[in-house]
């Protein structure tokens, strides 16, 4: 027995010796992440991103790995980033968390102390960027993020994490602005009744806190008379949509993830419910919707981080760029994640510098004015917070998506609205 | 002799030896920061192995004690104001009740019952905390802050805790109170018969194992400052307690030790190679199935079948196993 | 608040819920009935069976009724194939069972996700938007498929179980083995093609839930769970049983948003709730109520 404890413990202590090995075997030469001046510019750097590329995230996190490839490999392809006058090449080091936040953090870690990468690129979903959000300011490695969303993001203190994507609060302050507009216009009533329904998550309670308020900053504008949330992931909304059918509303608004988005517009078109507008949030012209729903999902108003639909060079450049690469269209998980990467570069060139502060200190200055994403220019709050915009689609009949807000981005057209009765 | 035999030394032996490394290598971030997850990823197997080992009844929903730990943590420590440390044995005490309230009722179960039971409780308890805003900051988490000790002082506290979990683990085993527990695994009624008060052993077992997951609970979430219902409450949690006894070996001192070691670090190792990355689930499940089908006893099992660990030829039957195990605990008696 | 009409619409909604939730839940009580496990593979089956329904429906066009009955032949030849190979092993020891297809559930997800990735997938089909008029209320086709099915199910089963050869080894074997093998009955064999009935059974299922559900490879988890709480509120073993626990628990849950402050993201602790109560209270299930009662009536 005595013999045995000893071995299983040794065993153990061989086993952790085998993955502790691991790191000593690899290459710690040097410590770029801080200590690098300005005058000892290597000729190459390492930007570490951890990503769900399996687990239930993993198709978002596909979108993500490309759309930081992409934006690495022109770079690459142009000789290299400019860094005080010298060029140098940019190497992505990507580790899959397999949805899981722990591993996710614990991996962002790994890539600071054992790869020291120069900065970083955040992951996808907000409950995994929200797990990595503390090792930046831990070790004073920058991370620029496209993947989080929630505004909850942005309150905990961090010096060392931006955001390229718009909080959801922020959409639910441009629907109701996008709402308020056609109330004035006379299409829609005044006071608009809201059924409002919300998946429980930080997404959802983003939306729906955004869209109280201002309802009760514009009390004779809006009236809501449902507030519900819902499980995400839920199976079944005959009971919840009962709900909204009995508050008799105007207007249905409701935040979802792209299954429960389908299961629940699928029933509502079932239940024979109707409005005058209808909103899923950031759900809309997805080409997976439009295949499950068909016919259902025209007119649905959905504000975007970016759509293909956006007229303008930069982003018709980027979607034949894309299609060239990867041979599919892109939707706003490539574009948002190109972009991130993209302005990383940007903050990394302005700093003149790889050193993480001073690349913090030139992002949190940063006006970057390539951005395809709705409004041209992307710089950040205090708080590292994006001041982005949201753009609006309608889904129309025949699978087509107009731009319908805000009014001066190009290519907009008005809404069909009230919603034209079946 | 004895002294080398008893498993009190060995694991202090190799616990004063892990010590060492943030000593050695104090800059090895890497390995301070996954050796700290991998021990509380051993105190959670080896506190799982408590009820779901020795006393057969398998659990699901682990899950519920590490979110309550998790969240007395948090709370005590960003409402309250106490220093992080103080607040792991409540948060293991607000975990013991928590395994009190759910046991009293649950443990009246044979254990299939049991086993599905507690997979309600742990959902359960999942959504009520997603729900409770005001006490778990419901979906959004809660932030905690970030200036937090460093990574050598997580690493040796994470071992202590593993340590102490291990050293009540072998006490157990040793002491009538794991006889007991052992015997109402193999048969509760020939147990009850004999006097063994069942229910009570059975719940004892389950708040000093909740004990042990909340205050690893609590000491996980300074180390992350980040505490959030879907990550605390999760299943992957209870699965991961289930799967680190089966592969390690269930029902036995070390088992859950090695488990775990392989389920964290290998894991991890799996997830930065990006050829077996999408594998690693399979692996894991296809582990767990070749276990169950031909080496019940895990792989300390298998190792004690090739010899690789002594008392070789032993053949472990999921029955055997406790019988196996009581024998050598009366020897080990012996030899004392 | 709620008119007449919105009640009625909440009551139609909870008996063709409940006719799914039955669909979901006979393969389940099949299975536990005769070898008294629980099969934590039934989740994997409908996620699989959703999945190949989806793949015939994407190649030749079939239609998802259609399809749920086509692949019924393979998941019966599979889950007779599982017992076989795997299952009987352990049969006798309930935990290692329940673990083993546990493993077969984790196979079959990260599998899934390896051919078919984690996108939602959802099958639209001619008749998706089609509804019917009930009192007033409109009602869609695709809810009432899954209700009809349930009650047709349900008959055949009795029937199958009353008067068939097999039927009468599998009730034989369900209430005793031991005597089963007595009486001349291969236990084995029974439990073997009770396997792959129940196996069967939960592809129908899982068919049939592409109707109405989108899906990932992590689908069925919450359905299983359900399905679990259903049986044990059916007794575990009457198929009448799992029907009546199938309305009641869906009864609960449409009704729920009655209750003034509630909120839907809580609908799902009913299920796990009753689960856990179930157990402990009623360990005998629903059908222990009415035994008991008639008891109490003959005293």
């Amino acid at each position: 027995m005595g013999i045995r404890t000893l071995g299983v413990g040794l065993a153990a202590v061989m086993v952790a010796a085998a993955c502790g090995g691991t790191p000593a075997a690899s290459p710690s030469a040097s410590s770029a992440g801080s200590a690098a001046a300005s005058s000892n510019i290597p000729s190459e750097i390492t930007i570490g991103a951890v990503l769900p590329l399996t687990g239930s995230f993993n198709a978002s996190g596909g979108y993500f790995k490309q759309g930081y490839e992409l934006a690495a490999k022109e770079v690459n392809d142009a000789g290299g980033l400019d860094v005080a006058g010298k060029k140098v090449k940019v190497t992505l080091k990507i580790l899959d968390d397999g949805s899981d936040g722990t591993k996710s953090r614990s991996l962002v870690e790994q890539l600071v102390t054992q790869d020291k990468v120069t900065a970083l690129l955040g992951g996808y979903d907000t409950g995994l960027v929200e797990a990595q959000q503390a090792v930046p300011d831990q070790y004073k490695v920058p991370m620029v993020e496209g993947g989080g969303a929630a505004s909850a993001i942005f309150t905990r203190g961090n010096k060392y994490l931006f955001g390229t994507l718009a909080t959801i609060d922020v959409l639910g302050d441009n629907t109701m602005a996008f709402l308020k507009n056609w109330i004035d216009a006379g299409k829609l009533p005044k006071p608009l009744k809201i059924a409002l329904a919300w998946e429980n998550t930080d997404h959802g309670k983003d939306y729906d806190g955004a869209v109280k308020k201002a309802a009760q900053a514009n009390p004779a504008y809006f009236n809501v008379v449902l507030d519900q949330s819902f499980e995400l992931n839920a199976s079944d909304f005959t009971s919840l949509l009962t709900q909204v059918k009995a508050a008799n509303a105007d207007a249905f608004l409701s935040d979802a993830h792209l299954p429960d988005y389908i299961t629940m517009h699928k029933q509502y078109t079932q239940m024979g419910l109707s409005h005058k507008v209808v909103s899923y949030g950031a759900r809309g012209p997805d080409q997976k919707g439009l295949d499950a729903l068909g016919d259902a999902a025209n007119y649905l108003i959905a504000g975007l981080w970016w759509t293909p639909a956006q007229p303008d060079k930069g982003s018709q450049d980027f979607t034949t760029k894309w299609k060239a690469t990867y041979n599919a269209t892109p939707d706003w998980f490539q574009a948002l994640s190109y972009t991130t990467a993209k302005v990383l570069f940007a903050g990394i060139s302005a700093a003149g510098s790889v050193d993480g502060t001073k690349i913090r200190d030139a992002l949190s200055g940063l006006q970057y004015k390539d951005s395809i994403l709705p409004g041209g220019t992307i710089s950040f709050d205090a708080t590292g917070k994006p001041k982005t915009q949201y753009v609006f689609t309608q889904n129309l009949p025949g699978r087509k998506v107009a731009l319908v807000w805000p009014k001066e981005e190009p290519g907009y057209t008005d809404a069909i609205l009230p919603i034209p009765a079946k | 002799m004895s002294v080398v035999r008893s498993p009190y030394v060995a694991a202090l032996v190799v616990a004063g030896l892990v010590a060492l490394y943030p000593v050695v290598r104090p800059d090895d971030l890497t390995v301070l920061g996954v050796g700290f997850l991998t021990f509380i990823y051993i105190t959670q197997a080896i506190s799982w192995g408590l009820v779901g080992g020795y006393a057969g009844q398998v659990s699901f929903g682990f899950a519920a004690f590490f979110g309550t730990g998790a969240y007395v943590t948090a709370l005590l420590w960003t409402k309250g104001g106490w220093d992080p440390i103080v607040t792991l044995p409540v948060a293991g005490v607000g975990a013991a009740i928590v395994a009190l309230l759910v046991g009293l009722p649950v443990f009246r179960l044979s254990a299939q019952y049991f086993s599905i039971a507690t997979i309600g409780v742990g959902e359960a308890a999942r959504v009520i905390a997603i729900n409770l805003d005001n006490v778990t900051g419901g979906a959004s988490g809660l932030i905690l802050p970030f200036d937090v000790p460093d990574k050598k002082w997580f690493f040796w506290a994470g071992l202590t805790l593993a340590t102490i979990t291990f050293l009540v683990s072998a006490w157990i085993r040793r002491h009538r109170f794991g006889l007991a527990l052992f015997a109402l695994r193999m048969d509760q009624s020939a147990a009850e018969s004999l006097g063994v008060p069942t229910a009570t052993f059975k719940n004892l077992a389950h708040m000093v194992a909740a004990f042990f997951v909340g205050a690893a609970a609590g000491l996980y979430v300074v180390y992350l400052s980040y505490a959030h219902p879907d990550q605390v409450f999760g299943f992957d949690l209870s699965i991961g307690m289930v799967l680190m006894n089966v592969i390690g070996g269930i029902g036995t001192l070390w088992g859950p030790v090695l488990g775990a070691l392989i389920y964290f670090p290998v894991r991890q190792q799996l997830q930065a190679n990006p050829d077996l990355v999408a594998f690693n689930v399979l692996i894991f499940g296809t582990l767990l199935i070749l276990i169950i089908l031909f080496e019940p006893g895990g792989l300390l099992g298998l190792l004690s079948r090739l010899g690789v660990v002594a008392r070789g030829g032993v053949r472990m039957r999921p029955t055997d196993a406790a019988v196996v195990e009581l024998e050598s605990t009366a020897a080990t008696e012996d030899v004392e | 608040m709620y008119s007449l009409q919105d009640l009625t619409g909440l009551a139609i909604a909870s008996l063709l819920t409940g006719g799914l939730y039955a669909t979901m839940s006979y393969g389940l009580a099949l299975v536990y009935g005769v070898m008294k496990i629980i099969n934590l593979g039934h989740a994997a089956t409908m996620m699989l069976a959703a999945f190949t329904v989806l793949t015939l429906n994407r190649a030749i066009g079939l239609d998802p009724i259609l399809g749920s009955l086509v692949v019924l032949p393979i998941y019966f030849f599979a889950g007779m194939g599982l017992y076989r190979v795997a299952v009987s092993r352990v049969a006798s020891v309930p935990i290692a069972s329940l673990l083993l297809l546990f493993g077969v559930w984790l196979v079959a997800q990260n599998a899934a996700y390896l051919i078919w990735g984690s996108e939602d997938q959802s099958i639209l089909t001619p008749y998706t938007y089609a509804t019917v008029d009930v009192v007033g209320i409109k009602v869609a086709v695709i809810r009432i498929v899954p209700f009809v099915l349930s009650i047709v199910m349900l008959a055949v089963l009795r029937w199958f179980l009353a008067n068939t050869d097999l039927g009468r080894a599998i009730r034989a074997v369900s209430q005793d083995r031991g005597s089963a093998r007595l009486a001349g009955i291969n236990a084995d064999r029974t439990a073997t093609i009770a396997f792959g009935i129940g196996t069967m059974l939960s592809a129908f299922a899982g068919g049939l839930l592409t109707l109405i559900f989108s899906f990932t490879p992590n689908f069925g988890g919450v359905f299983q769970l359900k399905s679990f709480a259903i049986i044990v509120l059916g007794g575990l073993e009457s198929f009448l049983g799992v029907a009546l626990g199938s309305l009641v628990l869906a009864t609960i849950e449409s009704f729920s948003i009655l209750i003034p402050g509630w909120r839907a993201s809580l609908v799902n602790l009913l299920a796990f709730g009753l689960l856990v109560i179930a157990l402990v209270v009623l360990p005998g299930g629903l059908a222990s109520l009415f035994a008991r009662r008639q008891r109490k009536a003959a005293e």
